[in-house]
């Protein structure tokens, strides 16, 4: 019976999102009709929100990262705090796993020497990509979740690799303190938080865009250590504390 | 003069720094609550940018008399929740601070994304907390129904962004009332339902009794109040100011918070136990407020949103307290157990006289200026609003007597009713007790100062015009 009535409620909202959305008159202009022109994002596009910066406003080669990094930065450092409070519960609620994770099936030969090869090679792409988040699509987030994926690789490959690492703890507390601490130096400076104090460049160039590959690198940094914690704390849990 | 922003960076960094020096996170979450509840007097007013970039383009603070008085009760407030969970703080050190920045920056955003964001902040600090209750399946449901209402949320300002085309809101409060009103209807429903389930409205609200029901003195004081304030002053900016729903979708937003209103008095009156009658009170609360601020009441809704958290905090610290103390909180056993402490019997009472709104007290100006707004309109929502006063008027003074009386009812008291309970590590629940206590009985007798704030508040809501000229004013 619940059943039935969960299946008849998803249907009358869909009906009503569908109807609604959808109707004559709807404003909401269907997938590509709508025009560019009053929307705010022209302007992130054209990089022509404030004239009275030097041009090009940003100097990142990727529209998304100038968006997400530096319009709005304040939206991705909210970001970086969602994911640093879910780590922190994971840590915290830790404590109900109470005994080592192991696998039925153990880690052969062949899975723990290839591990030497990749995990570098995962290590390096994802540094690579949170490097050059300004100019080439990634950042921070992506990554850092490569990052992650590298220690997992470790914690699979590898059965005695079952240590946390403390410097993990520094490395997440330290680059979000930095993130804070350029935010707060572009108060002092330019009068605004999060203001771009760094000169932009010429486009194009590794070191440009003034303050969006710092904040990426930190974000790469926080997000890759607290993926890396996560992981610690499922595989380990509370037994070795 | 304190730049908005320090109240967000500040407890953020406080709360990195924490993470890998962790004995100094006691000294740093003190100091930052202390800072916040300090420097919340001394905020800039005005619209403040992010990064430099004007709105609607970049994203934007804006501190008007309304989030100026939201801001240092919140702050306040959460500097008392520190106080009366002292004893609770355990490993929760670094969530209370990065909780004190996301309920700042909740209030004092003025994008319907990074409102979002925000949201999602307390939304995951508040799951966390809540575990450390153990009832898990109680948070599990929490967690369920918050992460959807998080996403009917942002469903909702994704149908305004493909509309419109920005996410700021003064931008937004500008273009919506000529937007074609399907696009209305559906913005509105979802932000209502997504914000609904924060603010404890009826059909989101299935998560409340088990969260609420089984708090500690830490979580107890932090929901109800910070959360509480927190998510109602969202509600009332979000629907007073920035997307004011028209005729037809507004009668069935007032009658859910009636609803909700007359439902939960009548479940407290049922209530058992202490913390689920306080729980049910403070859905009861939340849906009065929420229709106050719906029918345009203003004043009168934020005169009883700050009576409403202050009189909670003192109420959840001892039922909390009490229960940590004794492993049970039904009122029965209770009886007569203010005679022990009388300091905190007095905190108590005269926030449960301010509460239910008696003559003397500060709450009396909320009873009076909510029924003279709603008898402006029609005849049904004053006496429904009557009616759920009374109802919570009946069980708040029979539990003040229960507390105060040993014995049974009916029956002449006698000390040998008395309740074995005791409290334990009671002193700065007391200091909490009577400094409430104090701020009531005075701002009932001397209202002047707090309703001539709450009344500048009330008007830079209702007042959207200044609210576009400070943001978009450069344009």
């Amino acid at each position: 019976m619940k059943k039935i009535i969960a299946i008849l409620l998803t249907v009358a909202v869909a009906l009503f999102v569908f109807t609604n959305l959808y109707s004559g008159d709807s404003d909401f202009k269907a997938f590509g009709e709508k025009s560019l022109e009053e929307t705010v994002s022209k302007e992130f596009v054209n990089k022509t929100v404030d004239p009275q910066r030097v041009q090009p406003e940003t100097g990142s080669a990727n529209i998304v990262t100038s968006i997400v990094v530096n319009y709005r930065g304040f939206d991705t450092m909210g970001e970086v705090t969602v994911l640093f409070v879910s780590a922190l519960g994971v840590a915290l609620l830790g404590g109900v796993l109470r005994k080592k994770v192991t696998f039925r099936y153990k880690p052969g030969f062949i899975i723990n020497q290839g591990m030497k090869i990749i995990v570098g090679i995962i290590l390096i792409s994802g540094i690579y990509i949170f490097v050059h988040g300004h100019l080439t699509p990634g950042g921070g987030f992506p990554g850092g979740a490569m990052i992650g994926s590298a220690f997992l690789l470790m914690y699979l490959s590898d059965d005695k690799f079952r240590t946390r690492i403390a410097a993990f703890k520094v490395l997440e507390g330290l680059a979000g303190s930095l993130i804070m601490i350029v935010g707060l130096v572009g108060l002092s400076t330019g009068g605004y938080f999060l203001y771009n104090f760094l000169p932009n460049g010429e486009i194009g160039q590794l070191l440009s865009a003034g303050i969006v590959p710092v904040l990426y690198v930190l974000v790469g940094l926080k997000v890759g250590s607290e993926v890396s914690n996560i992981l610690g704390d499922f595989f380990i849990g509370e037994v070795e504390e | 003069m304190i730049n908005p922003v320090l109240l967000i960076a500040i407890p953020l960094l406080a709360a990195f720094i924490s993470v890998f020096i962790q004995k100094l996170s006691w000294v740093l979450l003190f100091g930052v609550s202390i800072f916040t509840a300090i420097s919340g007097f001394f905020l800039q007013k005005g619209m403040f940018m992010i990064g430099g970039w004007k709105p609607p383009f970049g994203i934007n603070l804006m501190i008007d008399d309304y989030s100026f008085i939201i801001i240092i009760v919140i702050n306040l407030l959460f500097f008392l929740t520190l106080l009366s969970g002292m004893w609770e703080l355990k490993k929760n050190k670094t969530i209370l601070m990065v909780i004190l920045a996301g309920i700042n920056g909740l209030v004092m955003t003025g994008d319907l994304f990074n409102l979002f964001v925000f949201l999602e902040i307390i939304t995951i600090s508040g799951y966390i907390l809540a575990a450390s209750s153990d009832k898990y399946y109680s948070v599990f449901k929490y967690l369920v129904l918050g992460t959807l209402g998080s996403s009917l949320y942002l469903f909702g300002i994704m149908v305004l962004y493909g509309t419109l085309g920005t996410l700021n809101m003064a931008d937004i409060s500008q273009q919506f009332p000529n937007v074609s009103g399907s696009v209305k209807i559906i913005s509105l429903t979802f932000v209502f339902a997504g914000l609904g389930v924060e603010a404890k409205l009826l059909p989101f609200n299935a998560w409340v009794k088990g969260i609420y029901g089984n708090t500690t003195p830490l979580t107890g004081p932090l929901f109800s109040t910070v959360f509480a304030t927190g998510a109602i002053a969202v509600f009332g900016r979000i629907f007073g100011q920035i997307l004011v729903p028209d005729s037809t979708l507004i009668f069935a937003f007032i009658a859910l918070g009636l609803i909700t209103f007359i439902f939960a008095e009548t479940s407290a009156m049922a209530s058992k136990k202490l913390r689920e009658l306080l729980t049910f009170s403070s859905i009861g609360q939340a849906g009065l407020i929420i229709t106050m601020f719906m029918i345009g009441g203003f004043y009168a809704a934020l005169i009883q949103l700050i009576n409403n958290a202050f009189a909670k905090t003192i109420l959840f610290s001892y039922a909390t307290k009490a229960y940590k103390s004794n492993g049970d909180d039904t009122i029965n056993n209770m009886s007569g157990l203010f005679r022990k402490n009388v300091m905190m019997g007095f905190g108590f009472t005269v926030a449960t006289l301010s509460l239910i709104g008696l003559p003397l007290f500060f709450g009396f100006y909320a009873k009076i200026n909510m029924l003279q707004s709603a008898f402006a309109l029609n005849m049904w929502i004053p006496a429904l609003i009557i009616l759920g006063s009374i109802i919570e008027g009946i069980y708040y003074i029979r539990l003040l007597v229960k507390l105060w009386n040993p014995g049974e009812e009916g029956q002449e008291s006698s000390e040998l009713a008395q309740s074995q309970f005791v409290i334990k590590n009671g002193f700065s629940l007391s200091l909490i007790a009577v400094l409430i206590g104090i701020i009531f009985v005075v701002s009932g007798i001397i209202p002047d100062f707090l309703t001539e704030n709450i009344a500048k508040a009330a008007d830079s809501l209702s007042d959207a015009a200044t609210y576009l000229s400070t943001v978009l004013g450069g344009i």
